[in-house]
């Protein structure tokens, strides 16, 4: 599991190897933080064009900040093949302002599970793979479970650092900024006028 | 040289041609003559019996006839242009989407389609998340469902035809009624000086006079052909700046709803603008007002932003034309409203409580606050064009609101948008201008700026091509390469937050003051040259020339 590309999108690469090849269903539970996003319209379109079938269980809303979001799932579905390759795109939200310039995000690695094969372990009640169907937040209520077997990975922790914008920069940005817009809106208002009158001044 | 040889021959046999119907045309020339005071198509019957007698008679005579209504035809051809590129712009967008990861169709049409799936299915259109706009807009993209999912993508296209149609008649217009005004005026004068030095006999033929000349339809009559064709010239390439702006085909084929907004607020000020001083039009203008008010609250309830026009429209109609001189007299024409002011409010308020209350019936709370409240309360601290995204990122940890902050933001656009509609918006020349000012400086103000809130001022701009001919070439040249570069900075200095991970905030902010600074720039330009004269003033440099030999007509 590694993160590529910087910035604010990123997306997450996922490298599975299985040594005795099943023909099995495979689920990827990723947990997502809420400094954390994944766009339930771009996972759309790459469910439509079948290169990544994906679930998220509840509506993520984009324009919330790390403070005001909460951490949610995303169910990735695939097949069980010897190396399997995975990229899941993920965005970050913006920090609240602080004395830093950066903070520090965090990701762990996702919980794997295999279903229809005949395989033992620890059996959990989660979304069946027919949920990547649902297009709309609205039909999640309706989405079905199936028994999935959880498999063990050696776990992982992605972490990166994010810029924040700097708490002691509104200082000067609160006065600048007041100052600029006020300072237009009065080099504006002269202009107007000026012109107000010498229109007014011809048509008469 | 074959060709000049048979124009000439063929022109050689036009007079044949009419001679051979002269009875149709003496008849058709009887009715024209008949009445002083003649209306269009009122010898529409005469003129068809003359122009089917010309035809037959050329074809007898094997001679080619050119009868063509050439007002409308170059518009559309290039409006049948305009269609071809814009269904090829579906059609491509059928193929990106098939096979790219980055759709060519817009995420909102997405989530309109959904929302019209859900009314399909007897559901709210809000059960779709990020479904914020007006209900009405997923009952017309309901065909989306039944039909074709590219069937809302044609529709926004077709809006943006009737855009450039309504832009066309707006620019005829406006000069019909400037001149009309101009010559009622003029004409007015010379016979009100005339009348009070003349006899009683004299007097109530000036009196007849009088009465005929205060018509609409005479004073057009002043005008030559050429000048007509001038108007419809402009009209022309205003609606071509409209039709060829890449910027709109790409917005309307990705399946943005804005263009039918736009084609609202564009209704609106048409028929604002067919409103006149007139006082034996009372009636119409009083219709003409109710569905500017009609139309203006259908606007607001697509899309909030034309309520920031209102308080042109409300001053437009307002008695007082000339310069206000002093507190009393702006207040007298901005507290005292006089019946078409009146009106004008209560048709939008009529027409805002008629749609409101009819989704808020059917859809509850989540009408008003998915397609309104939202709206006001939004806050997105992301990286934005606006001046204001620093300060209100820097902001949005604490908690409590700083009224004094806020007043101070909102102050200046607030103060400028209602100078500008005091002071531009009484008379017809300058009220489209400023329009297009009031929606340049909502934008440049706001506290949330993407490239989509350009398109507010981008469908008013062809409305004052007219306005902006003393710019010089550099001028021109530098105001957009300008307004791109401050974007460039910004998109720059955005790449490296946002693509690098470089924390570069205040190179963000110190790019956004840059492009307000720029903006700002651009309207101070744009005001101190605008050019109220236009081509008008050489019209009534024709108009008074004629006048002074008033029996004889023009065209």
């Amino acid at each position: 599991m590694e993160i590529v590309h910087s910035g604010f999108h990123r997306e997450i690469n996922y490298y599975l190897k299985f040594s005795p090849v099943v023909s099995c269903d495979l689920l990827l539970v990723q947990d997502i933080p809420s400094s954390v996003y994944v766009d339930n319209d771009q996972l759309f379109n790459l469910n439509r064009l079948n290169k990544l079938k994906t679930f998220v269980n509840s509506y993520v809303d984009v324009e919330k900040s790390t403070s005001k979001a909460e951490p949610f799932k995303v169910f990735i579905y695939s097949q069980v093949k010897k190396n399997l390759n995975i990229t899941l795109p993920v965005h970050f939200r913006y920090h609240d302002p602080s004395d830093k310039k950066f903070n520090r995000v965090e990701i762990e690695s996702p919980k794997v599970y295999i279903a229809n094969c005949y395989q033992k372990g620890k059996i959990l009640s989660l979304p069946c793979q027919n949920s990547t169907d649902f297009t709309d937040i609205i039909d999640i209520s309706a989405v079905s479970y199936c028994p999935w077997i959880e498999t063990e990975i050696a776990p992982i922790t992605l972490s990166f650092l994010i810029p924040v914008g700097n708490i002691y920069s509104y200082t000067y940005v609160l006065p600048v900024t007041i100052f600029i817009s006020w300072i237009a809106c009065l080099v504006l208002t002269h202009v107007i006028i000026k012109k107000s009158r010498e229109i007014n001044k011809k048509l008469l | 040289m074959e060709s000049v040889r048979k124009a000439k021959d063929r022109l050689s046999k036009y007079p044949i041609l009419i001679a051979k119907c002269s009875i149709s045309a003496a008849k058709y020339s009887q009715c024209v003559t008949r009445d002083l005071d003649i209306k269009k198509h009122s010898c529409d019957k005469e003129f068809q019996e003359f122009k089917k007698c010309l035809i037959e008679q050329a074809k007898a005579m094997k001679t080619r006839l050119k009868l063509q209504n050439c007002t409308m035809s170059s518009l559309k051809k290039h409006l049948l242009y305009s269609i071809v590129i814009r269904l090829l712009l579906i059609a491509y967008g059928e193929v990106q989407d098939q096979i790219s990861e980055v759709p060519y169709t817009d995420i909102d049409y997405r989530v309109v389609t959904d929302g019209a799936r859900h009314i399909y299915n007897g559901r709210s259109p809000f059960n779709r998340h990020t479904y914020r706009y007006t209900p009405l807009l997923a009952i017309f993209l309901l065909p989306n469902i039944y039909l074709h999912r590219c069937f809302g993508k044609i529709l926004f296209a077709a809006f943006d035809l009737v855009i450039a149609v309504i832009i066309k008649l707006i620019i005829v217009d406006e000069y019909h009624l400037l001149v009309s005004a101009q010559s009622n005026d003029d004409i007015k004068a010379k016979m009100e000086k005339k009348f009070s030095s003349s006899n009683g006999n004299g007097a109530s033929k000036i009196k007849a006079r009088l009465s005929f000349v205060s018509k609409k339809e005479t004073a057009t009559k002043w005008f030559s052909t050429s000048d007509r064709m001038k108007f419809e010239r402009m009209g022309n390439f205003a609606a071509y700046v409209w039709l060829y702006n890449p910027l709109t085909m790409v917005i309307a084929t990705r399946g943005n709803g804005d263009a039918i907004t736009c084609a609202l607020v564009l209704l609106s000020i048409y028929y604002l603008l067919k409103v006149q001083e007139n006082a034996g039009n009372e009636k119409r203008n009083e219709k003409n007002v109710i569905m500017c008010g009609i139309l203006h609250g259908l606007a607001i309830h697509f899309r909030l932003y034309p309520i920031f026009f209102s308080l042109a429209y409300y001053m437009y109609l307002s008695d007082i034309k000339n310069n206000i001189d002093g507190i009393s007299s702006l207040f007298k024409c901005f507290l005292q409203p006089n019946r078409k002011q009146v009106l004008l409010i209560v048709s939008v308020l009529k027409m805002l409580i008629f749609t409101t209350g009819v989704f808020y019936l059917l859809y509850n709370y989540e009408f008003l606050y998915e397609s309104i409240i939202y709206h006001f309360v939004r806050k997105d601290t992301r990286h934005n064009f606006s001046l204001y995204f620093y300060l209100q990122y820097l902001n949005s940890a604490s908690l409590r609101v700083n009224i004094i902050e806020k007043l101070l933001t909102i102050m200046p656009q607030l103060v400028l948008i209602i100078l500008i509609s005091f002071h531009f918006c009484r008379t017809r020349q300058t009220i489209q201008f400023a329009l297009l000012l009031i929606s340049f400086i909502m934008v440049t103000y706001n506290t949330v700026i993407t490239s989509q809130y350009f398109v507010w001022f981008l469908s008013l701009l062809p409305l004052t091509v007219n306005n902006f001919r003393n710019l010089t070439l550099r001028q021109v040249i530098a105001m957009p390469s300008l307004w791109f570069i401050g974007q460039g900075l910004w998109l720059l200095a955005a790449f490296f937050l946002e693509f690098k991970g470089i924390n570069s905030f205040d190179f963000i902010w110190l790019a956004s003051v840059i492009f307000f600074i720029i903006n700002v720039v651009i309207v101070q330009i744009l005001i101190e040259n605008y050019d109220d004269s236009s081509d008008v003033g050489d019209h009534f440099q024709h108009l008074k020339f004629r006048l002074k030999n008033p029996t004889q007509k023009a065209c």
